[in-house]
């Protein structure tokens, strides 16, 4: 069973690879400044959703550290930002990526911004999208370490079940409006982002596969 | 058509990764994600006093099982917890151990430490002069 889903979930990657962008990662030069750590700064926002980014922060801190890295805890860095009177993402975007080293003595910085997240209604079902750039810079030197596109459609289903499948679809499309509707979509977001091999994050320190995956980041 | 067969596919592959578990896991997370929307969604004392109740049982469960370690940032955000609950020894504590753990967290937790000292000196200081 086990060896089964080894099988599926690379091929899965691959039919999902389509639907995003190309990457313009040159790995060259993430590896030359490999970083350890990653510092991630409350999220800037493409779309009319004022709770986006307050609830996307919540969703990124496993998915990279999963990946092998040291990932700071989002609130009380974005307590720590506010306090330097960085309260908005002009204020964040305009710090210089090396005062994030000396404030946090961090090696990298990913800056997020959010381009999808929304809900579509059909008849009897929903779709939810999720989607946003990811931008890793060094903090030392401020280049681009990694930047990334992902976007993810969940659609809800219509389900069967006659009248009562009726009454479940119109209930699901009261609610998903709500923040707990789009935090799991964002997860897979950043999941996906993350873990997408060739494309995602190389394995980090804390990652067995460190330092042995570069052959398939290039 | 092409692309609903796609966003099934990613969909499928969410499902396959999270219920199956077959991503390998570095570290323990419990309920740290669910503090961090929690406090999202519950802004002010209530909600930190909820969450620094899930960062606790997660930072036991960790600590019960010898295979877990638990995820960066977690003794960090605990300390964070009751800093702001003014348990400012407990606070110096947690964060002393992230920075144990995750050498890349000692600079800023350092830094967090000998804030937390120089506000207590200072207040004693305040209160001599009274």
């Amino acid at each position: 069973m086990r060896y089964l889903l080894w099988m599926i979930a690379p091929l899965s990657l691959f039919l999902l690879s389509g639907c995003v962008t190309a990457p313009t990662t040159d790995y060259a030069t993430f590896f030359e400044h490999q970083p350890h750590s990653i510092l991630v700064v409350p999220p800037a926002n493409k779309t009319t959703a004022v709770d986006a980014p307050a609830v996307f922060l919540t969703t990124v801190s496993a998915a990279f550290a999963e990946r092998g890295y040291y990932v700071f805890p989002v609130f009380l860095v974005q307590d720590i930002l506010n306090d330097l009177g960085a309260t908005d993402e002009g204020a964040i975007a305009a710090i210089p990526p090396d005062k994030f080293k000396e404030v946090f003595g961090t090696d990298s910085i990913l800056y997020v911004t959010i381009t999808d997240w929304s809900t579509s209604y059909v008849v009897l079902a929903s779709n939810i999208t999720v989607g946003a750039e990811y931008r890793l810079v060094d903090a030392a030197t401020g280049e681009a370490l990694w930047t990334h596109q992902e976007r993810v459609v969940h659609n809800s289903g219509g389900g069967g079940g006659g009248i009562a499948g009726l009454v479940a679809a119109a209930v699901n499309a009261a609610v998903t409006a709500a923040a707990v509707q789009y935090r799991p979509i964002a997860l897979q977001t950043n999941n996906l982002a993350a873990n997408h091999r060739g494309r995602g994050l190389p394995a980090g320190p804390y990652h067995p596969d460190f330092q042995k995956d570069h052959e398939s980041y290039q | 058509m092409k692309s609903g067969v796609i966003r099934s596919a990613s969909f499928l592959l969410g499902l396959v990764l999270t219920i199956t578990g077959c991503v390998q896991h570095q570290f323990y997370w419990g309920s740290y994600e669910d503090s961090l929307f929690s406090r999202q969604q519950h802004a002010g004392p209530e909600g930190e006093t909820g969450a620094a109740t899930m960062l606790i049982s997660t930072i036991n469960e960790a600590q019960s099982n010898p295979e877990h370690r638990v995820g960066p940032g977690i003794h960090a955000d605990y300390g964070y917890l009751l800093l702001k609950q003014g348990n400012t020894d407990e606070a110096i504590g947690q964060f002393t151990k992230e920075g144990t753990l995750f050498p890349e967290a000692k600079p800023l937790m350092d830094t967090m430490i000998t804030r937390i000292q120089e506000r207590k000196k200072k207040e004693a200081e305040g209160k001599r002069a009274q």
